[in-house]
């Protein structure tokens, strides 16, 4: 195919996916955009006042939403580790059931399983709290964990490992200096989208929070739903911004512990 | 000897009880109150009467055809969209450019603000119906069809597209690029045209990318309740509308019907499992 | 340095046997070569020396001191895998300082030893680099630093030099085997190459199917092979000749020879080529130069007679052409007898 033409089409299906995005930054800052203008008829910060007035309670419930679903992606992370350790350098009896089980939720409807899972929370007194909220989340969250992690260890090789072993370092030390630094580019790929399922999650908070714990998500569902475009598309942006933001602190903060230089896989 | 056969068991140990505590918690409950074992509501005993109830009603077999529909359209699409993209990214002379990122932005946008997305190009006031208004295509509001909101499912649709799409490219983008050109190129050289070549050659080594994502954004267009809740139609409602309408219902007797239809759900996502863990191990050059 | 004695050493995956029966001895400060084909189970047996694999049966001992039990990290024998493994975070400083970290060595005394290594390794002023910034040869000379800098009771390399380029790789197994003797370092080598293991080892063990069939000086396993599977294995070229002995006589297509001390039946009789000797025949000559590859230091002949081929490597002061009529004379002293296996191809 002609280059150009190559990337013209691919501008135009990417310019396609982003225009949605287009649209809602001019909703977010439109006063009236009435029928049946091409843009804004005139400008507003409505929306960001309400969004960042302390007496709204948007910001804390923004801040509380990061931190519950930076919990669940350490938690998911931490589980997940070992498992992918596991799958990607062990062969053991029923190795390819426990993998298509660990990873079934991936295709299990959460809303099927949910209604169950409240029902059980509620007898054992989850229900409505932060950590039954916690806890459910990581059932959406720790396939993906384990599938990235599982696809860098097998691109890591348990070779690596071994080298340092007959070098002279313990499992623990190996562990530390050798594998975690190598898997980290891994490691943030995996909470970045442990973190995004969880911060994105909406029927579950909505069903096992049973509307006492307050997420992000829940504060713009209703947004949506309304109608009111202006509030919808300022609270999207922040929803977006915030993922951005918490993914761009996450690499920084990786690529302090991680020094200059670590980032070169064989 | 021992403790070393044991130790993927326990490195797994941690995922699978979690894993195992609340699928079993989810599927078991749902299960024996679909079998109208509900002692709170005053039911007691197990029987098929609710399953045999909701496969008679009407509503249920809309939902249920309503609801493989959507799903089998928008991961069609998304998937057929998602290799035209990534052959396209592959293609692109600068291949780590900023297309390669933007591109992946809705996967990391949650599905109730990709319906606010559809709704703001498609609704009666959206950017679309403006656009063609402006261009003198139609002459008023409302007499753009209503593409939300619709019998059709085409804004649900959409929104699975979009959110879908991305997510297929990136997919087989992984799988597309480390295959050998020289693969395609032996097979012109062969004699097979450019068309042959990509559907002899290309897209059977593709699979691996093709069929989980198939599967996975099926199940996920399957069995999700906020995007036909939010942009989907009143009727008929897919199968998660329905069950959270049972749900909800202030009727606790209504509750066996949601379990049922929670059950269908989980027994087609098991299908799914079953056709993903065929194709695994056939699949494995 | 320690010396190495392995005792029927055995590993199975599952119902596949890897090794059976393993034994050998690695005199201190010397070098053997574990030569074999590849999948004859080499590299695990050198993982189950290092401690990275269990053995099922056997045990193994450094200086008469069992080792089995001893975890890999603590076992001072180190491996130098095929593709050198550097830490790619790591700068060859640091990776050549790895293991005396592990193992708490002050500050000082590290930094010391690594400039001492790498000076060895002929790798000064490269400390900062980064294994990626390396080429083959380096990452190779960075790995063996970072190897010796425990001061490892066994050095073991796997296939050390086959990811080198023809050239480099000579003058790399050159210097590997200068510094192995140099230091006096117990080695234990793993190759499939044939040459490499006889130009470098002081002994050398042949493993086939998982078992050691013959361990012997370079010299003995090339001229005495244990079995005509040992012989195959040796050298590139070979010529077959079947025959049978009586009475102390070997008599074959190309005539009779002594065999002494050899009992009666029918025997494969094997000769190398450059143990058969080609010279200008005439008319009446009955050998016929078949064809000609033309090797640099030596020409490869091939030729025929009516009932049989033989294989000829003779030196380039007189070059035969193809189809040239030419007398053979075969050295039947250097040639070795099998005892004749049925379906042996």
């Amino acid at each position: 195919m002609e280059r150009r033409f190559v990337n013209l089409l691919l501008y135009v299906a990417i310019g396609g996916i982003l225009f949605p995005i287009v649209v809602l930054m001019l909703w977010a800052f439109a006063r009236e955009w009435p029928w049946p203008h091409l843009f804004p008829t005139g400008f507003s910060v409505r929306g960001w006042i309400h969004l960042f007035n302390p007496t709204t309670g948007a910001l804390p419930v923004l801040l509380y939403s990061v931190m519950l679903s930076s919990l669940v992606a350490f938690i998911t992370v931490t589980l997940s580790l070992p498992a992918a350790r596991a799958l990607a350098f062990y062969d053991f009896r029923g190795k390819r059931a426990l993998e298509i089980f660990i990873l079934s939720p991936m295709v299990i409807p959460t809303t099927a399983v949910a209604m169950g899972i409240h029902v059980n929370f509620i007898r054992i007194g989850l229900a409505d709290t932060f950590w039954g909220v916690v806890i459910c989340h990581l059932l959406p969250c720790i396939p993906y964990g384990i599938k990235i992690l599982t696809g860098v260890f097998e691109a890591l090789g348990d070779r690596i490992e071994q080298q340092a072993r007959v070098l002279g370092a313990g499992r623990l030390k190996t562990y530390l200096y050798v594998t975690l630094p190598l898997i980290s580019p891994g490691l943030i790929t995996a909470s970045i989208m442990a973190f995004v399922v969880s911060f994105s999650q909406y029927f579950l908070t909505f069903l096992i929070g049973g509307g006492r714990v307050m997420t992000f998500s829940m504060l713009l569902f209703p947004f949506i739903q309304g109608g009111d475009r202006h509030l919808s598309a300022v609270f999207s942006l922040a929803f977006i911004g915030t993922v951005l933001l918490w993914v761009f602190a996450l690499e920084v903060l990786f690529r302090r512990w991680v020094k200059k230089g670590q980032y070169f896989y064989m | 000897m021992k403790s070393e056969k044991l130790r993927p068991y326990l490195m797994l140990a941690p995922v699978l009880l979690v894993e195992g505590w609340l699928i079993f918690a989810g599927i078991c409950t749902a299960l024996k109150q679909s079998l109208g074992h509900f002692p709170v509501a005053g039911l007691n005993g197990y029987s098929l009467k609710y399953y045999i109830a909701i496969l008679k009603k009407p509503d249920f077999l809309r939902s249920l055809a309503f609801s493989f529909y959507v799903a089998f359209v928008s991961s069609v699409l998304a998937v057929v969209l998602g290799i035209f993209l990534a052959v396209l990214l592959v293609h692109s002379p600068r291949k780590e450019n900023l297309s390669n990122y933007l591109y992946r932005l809705p996967i990391i946008v949650p599905h109730t603000i990709a319906v606010l997305l559809v709704l703001s190009m498609l609704s009666s006031s959206g950017i679309l119906p403006r656009l063609l208004y402006v261009l003198g295509m139609t002459d008023a509001e409302c007499a753009f069809p209503s593409l939300v909101f619709d019998k059709a499912g085409i804004g649900v649709i959409l929104t699975y597209l979009w959110k879908g799409a991305p997510f297929a490219t990136f997919m087989v983008y992984t799988i597309l690029k480390n295959i050998n050109p020289g693969l395609f190129e032996a097979a012109l050289n062969l004699g097979a045209s450019k068309w042959k070549a990509f559907f002899s050659v290309v897209l059977p080594l593709l699979k691996p990318a093709i069929i989980p994502s198939f599967l996975f954004l099926f199940a996920y267009a399957f069995g999700s309740w906020e995007v036909p809740y939010l942009i989907g139609p009143t009727y008929p409602r897919t199968l998660p509308v329905l069950a959270y309408t049972y749900y909800v219902s202030p009727e606790l007797s209504e509750r066996p019907y949601a379990m049922a239809v929670n059950i269908v759900m989980v027994a087609v996502s098991f299908l799914l499992i079953y056709i993903y863990s065929k194709q695994m191990t056939r699949a494995r050059w | 340095m320690a010396e190495v004695r392995v005792e029927n050493l055995s590993k199975a995956f599952g119902a596949e046997k890897i090794i059976s029966g393993i034994n050998f001895e690695v005199a201190s400060g010397q070098l053997l070569s574990l030569l074999g084909p590849s999948g004859a189970g080499k590299t695990t047996l050198l993982k189950i020396i290092a401690g990275l694999v269990r053995p099922d049966t056997g045990e193994i001992y450094f200086d008469d001191v069992p080792v089995v039990k001893v975890p890999p990290e603590k076992r001072g024998a180190v491996l130098v895998f095929q593709d050198y493994l550097l830490f790619p975070h790591m700068t060859v400083e640091q990776n050549v300082a790895f293991g005396l970290t592990m193992a708490g060595v002050p500050r000082d005394k590290r930094s010391k030893i690594v400039a001492e290594m790498l000076d060895l390794v002929n790798m000064k002023g490269y400390e900062h680099k980064y294994p990626y910034e390396l080429s083959g040869g380096q990452k190779q000379r960075v790995a063996l630093a970072r190897a010796l800098a425990v001061k490892p009771r066994v050095l073991l390399l796997d296939e050390p030099f086959s990811n080198l380029d023809p050239r480099l790789r000579e003058s790399m197994r050159e210097f590997t085997r200068d510094l192995q003797r140099r230091m006096e370092m117990t080695t234990i080598l793993v190759t499939h190459d044939w040459e490499e293991a006889l130009m470098m080892s002081d002994r050398i063990a042949v493993l086939i199917n998982g078992s050691i069939k013959q361990v012997g000086t370079p010299e003995e396993v090339y001229f005495r092979p244990a079995s005509l599977e040992v012989a195959e294995f040796l050298g590139e070229k070979k010529n077959y000749v079947e025959g049978r002995v009586k009475d102390g006589v070997f008599s074959c297509p190309l005539g009779n020879f002594p065999a002494p001390q050899t009992a009666d039946g029918d025997y494969t009789a094997l000769i190398r080529p450059e143990h058969v000797k080609i010279s200008q025949g005439g008319e009446t000559s009955d050998w016929t130069i078949y064809d000609v590859r033309f090797a640099g230091g030596c020409v490869y002949y091939r030729v025929v007679r009516k009932d049989l081929t033989l294989v000829c490597a003779a030196n380039n002061t007189e070059i035969y052409r193809q189809g040239d009529k030419v007398n053979v004379s075969v050295d039947f002293s250097k040639a070795m007898l099998f005892e004749k296996k049925k379906n042996f191809d």
